[in-house]
């Protein structure tokens, strides 16, 4: 079947999902709608719907990121727009139910928004709230309004555009215009994604591969969650589409294991595109021809690691190589891969389908496009913001995740081995990945954890060196030792029994970590302590010099306490 | 786990074979050992040392190739784990957020540390980096059972079975991905 026939259908059946002739209730069922109680409130729905002899068609959707706001629903009445809910309890859904669809009252006191282009009983148009006005949604544009296992659903939104477009190119035209959009790798690193795969592309042998990496272990980051969750399809388009420009014919999705629903939505999703011969043998009757294997990680932080998940896939411990040789030439069974995050391939069908100029033309000047974040920690509207560069962070930290601004300390981008920096500080800065980068730190991998007041510093990077040091795989000294002499000097200072001389020892350290370490992790692992040490001095000082915690968090010893 | 008292143990009846079927699938795919585990695992609730050397003969790698993969991985357990494992997230948000505390009374309740199980074999405590739902931290779990936003207060409530948690979703617990009825809304 062509494309077009499978769009056309689809968008017939998207049509009439959107304009029902009878109630259609859509209830968020990402991880964190499920934590907060979805399934209760989906109970409930269905409770009131049979109560009141109504016939409606109960549906869900990813997550919009407004995780604040979990458990949501959205309602559609026939003939009027979809208007979104939450937070709710069970038996506030309840009573939602019995009102909005049993007395046509539309509840504006629950609303949160309406997807119509002008307000609807008073309730505002979605695009026009505080935390959706300034996002640009590329990524996560379809989250949270489509049917994450429907694939009709993605077709009806502009779905295979991407790849139908990148197939009438040649694959170096798709790397070049990958290049031209400015895309760069939304793992960590901020590599230029088109050059990495110019390298995999110009690289020898006939067998390559391209390998989706989901193992998104950096605490306070879900932004590849959101996108597996609710939008799958998207992701698989842009894997294949990647594939298609670097001249592979398997993939691989590696996800973290702690990810049961996202894990469930890919392979789902990869069935139905299967059974449309979306992938597989001749994707849409070209002669291209891919298939993804989806497997599943076991709790090791270094998986997300490029050598490590590679490592990982071939069915070993997740132990890093030494590099040079790059992955784009020696990678999968030491043959030409290409490694990139979720966000980064879900960016792809979209620059293909309409065009890298339009991509370069998101951001600024030396960041270009859009990244997803997440907020989370001591704020009051956690969640996470699909952001064009250049917006500030403090509009971000104060404005859409609604901090208390009396009440920040620190913040900390982008993983556990990355930068804490005073909070102050971080809200001069703007969104952006060069910009940040002269203000001598990085976004990482955008996860933002807001430390407010009442959390002691020396206990926070206390609990961070001890992931660290537990994910050190041990393959090269300097990470497993200098971890491990980490850990050990930062539990004297939180039990009170510091020495003086213990925070210079650690700042003595520290370059012989950064750089005699192996891979990633060990390179960073002294940065929460070294930038700890700089902005929070004063903090140490009072467990060492007083033997106590001004927070009451560290359990001080006894014996330090009678000293 | 537990360095003071681990749980006494039986190799299990009819290891041998019952591993070589659970295996037949991965024959000889030597990319395939941490899902090999896992299926193991699945089935004693831990991987059982003594399942190595035949795992390793159906995968064709060494034995000590699989049992460095056994305790590199934090979801595949070489010994057994109490009847219930308590998760508590270990991640930045959830440490900013209370975490210490909920330890230190857990601790109190329990004796507990990372990785250690009761002494009567009812609870093992065990760390999860993240469950990358930070809004809703802090997270801690028992088997699947997940409760959110915990305050220190409520960890004894939730020992007692006071407290109602959300069902589902089961993360860390080493075995192959559950069935998409299992995780579904
Ligand atoms: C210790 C460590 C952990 C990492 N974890 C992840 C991760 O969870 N997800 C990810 O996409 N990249 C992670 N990375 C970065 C990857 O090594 C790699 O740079 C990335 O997958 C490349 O994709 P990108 O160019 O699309 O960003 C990690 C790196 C290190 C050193
Ligand atoms: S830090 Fe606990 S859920 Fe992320």
């Amino acid at each position: 079947m062509t494309l077009e026939t499978l769009v056309a259908e689809a968008r017939g059946r998207w049509e009439r999902k959107t304009n029902p002739d009878r109630p259609r209730i859509i209830i968020s069922a990402g991880s964190c709608g499920i934590f907060a109680g979805a399934r209760k409130v989906k109970a409930a729905v269905v409770d009131a719907l049979k109560r009141l002899h109504v016939d409606a068609s109960v549906e869900k959707t990813g997550c919009v990121g407004l995780c604040w706001a979990e458990p949501m629903l959205d309602i559609q009445l026939p003939g009027r727009p979809r208007v979104a809910y939450g937070p709710l309890t069970p038996a506030g859904a309840a009573q939602l139910i019995e009102d909005v669809v049993g007395r046509g009252n539309p509840r504006v006191d629950k609303a949160l928004y309406v997807y119509a282009d002008a307000p609807y009983e008073g309730i505002p148009p979605r695009d026009q709230t505080d935390w959706f006005k300034l996002q640009y949604r590329v990524t996560q544009r379809n989250a949270g309004i489509i049917d994450p296992e429907d694939l009709d659903d993605y077709l009806a939104n502009g779905g295979y555009e991407g790849l139908a477009r990148a197939l009438t190119m040649t694959p170096a035209e798709v790397v070049e215009a990958v290049k031209k959009a400015g895309l760069r790798g939304c793992g960590g690193a901020a590599f230029p994604t088109g050059l990495k795969w110019e390298f995999c592309l110009r690289a020898r042998g006939t067998e390559k591969y391209v390998i989706c990496n989901a193992d998104e272990g950096n605490a306070g980051t879900w932004k590849d969650r959101l996108i597996m969750e609710g939008d799958p399809f998207q992701l698989i388009e842009g894997i294949t589409i990647a594939a298609y420009a670097n001249g592979a014919s398997r993939g691989f999705i590696y996800i973290r294991d702690e990810y049961p629903l996202a894990s469930s939505r890919v392979r789902t999703a990869a069935e139905k595109l299967r059974a449309r011969g979306l992938l597989g043998d001749n994707i849409l009757g070209s002669n291209f021809s891919f298939d993804l294997v989806i497997r599943d990680g076991a709790g090791s932080y270094l998986c997300g690691e490029e050598m490590g998940l590679i490592s990982s896939i071939e069915g070993d411990r997740a132990m890093p190589r030494s590099r040079p040789p790059f992955p784009a030439t020696n990678g999968l069974f030491y043959k030409p891969t290409v490694v990139n995050n979720v966000e980064t391939l879900a960016n792809v069908p979209q620059i293909i389908a309409r065009g890298w100029e339009w991509y370069a033309g998101l951001g600024t000047e030396r960041s270009k496009g859009v990244r997803t974040i997440t907020v989370s920690g001591a704020v009051r509207r956690p969640g996470g913001f699909e952001l064009p560069f250049g917006v500030p962070l403090r509009t971000v930290i104060l404005d859409l995740a609604q901090a208390d601004p009396t009440d920040l300390k620190a913040v900390q981008m982008g993983g556990p081995a990355s930068n804490i920096l005073p909070a102050d500080f971080v809200l001069t800065l703007p969104l952006g990945l060069d910009e940040l980068r002269d203000a001598g730190t990085t976004m990482g991998s955008g996860g933002f954890v807001v430390v407010g007041r009442q959390s002691c510093i020396p206990n926070l990077v206390l609990q961070l060196m001890e992931f660290l040091r537990d994910e050190s795989c041990g393959k090269c000294f300097p990470c497993q030792m200098g971890t491990r002499a980490y850990y050990n000097t930062l539990l004297r200072i939180c039990r009170g029994e510091g020495r003086p001389e213990d925070l210079d020892f650690m700042l003595d350290i520290a370059p012989a970590i950064q750089f005699g370490s192996l891979c990633g992790h060990g390179q960073v692992a002294h940065v929460p302590v070294v930038d700890t040490i700089t902005h929070f001095r004063a903090e140490y000082d009072v467990h060492i010099r007083e033997r106590r915690c001004p927070q009451g968090i560290c359990e001080i010893s006894p014996v330090a306490a009678a000293v | 786990m537990s360095e003071s008292q681990p749980p006494r143990r039986a190799v299990p009846a009819g290891l041998e074979e019952r591993v070589r079927q659970l295996l037949a699938p991965f024959r000889g795919d030597r990319t395939m050992t941490v899902d090999a585990l896992k299926v193991i695992q699945q089935a004693y609730g831990y991987v059982p040392p003594e399942s190595l050397r035949v795992a390793a003969e159906e995968l064709g790698v060494s034995e000590n190739t699989l049992d460095g993969i056994l305790h590199f991985y934090e979801f595949l357990f070489p010994r057994p784990v109490g009847e219930r494992v308590i998760r508590v997230c270990s991640g930045t948000v959830c440490q900013a957020l209370g975490v210490p505390v909920i330890l230190r009374r857990i601790r109190e309740r329990l004796g507990l540390r990372w990785y250690e199980t009761t002494p009567d074999g009812k609870y093992t405590l065990m760390p999860l980096p993240c469950y990358n739902t930070c809004a809703y931290a802090p997270i801690l779990q028992i088997d699947t059972l997940t409760f959110v936003r915990v305050t220190p207060e409520q960890v004894d409530e939730i020992l007692d079975g006071r407290l109602e948690g959300v069902e589902g979703l089961p993360c860390g617990d080493g075995k192959p991905t559950p069935p998409r009825e299992e995780v579904e809304l």
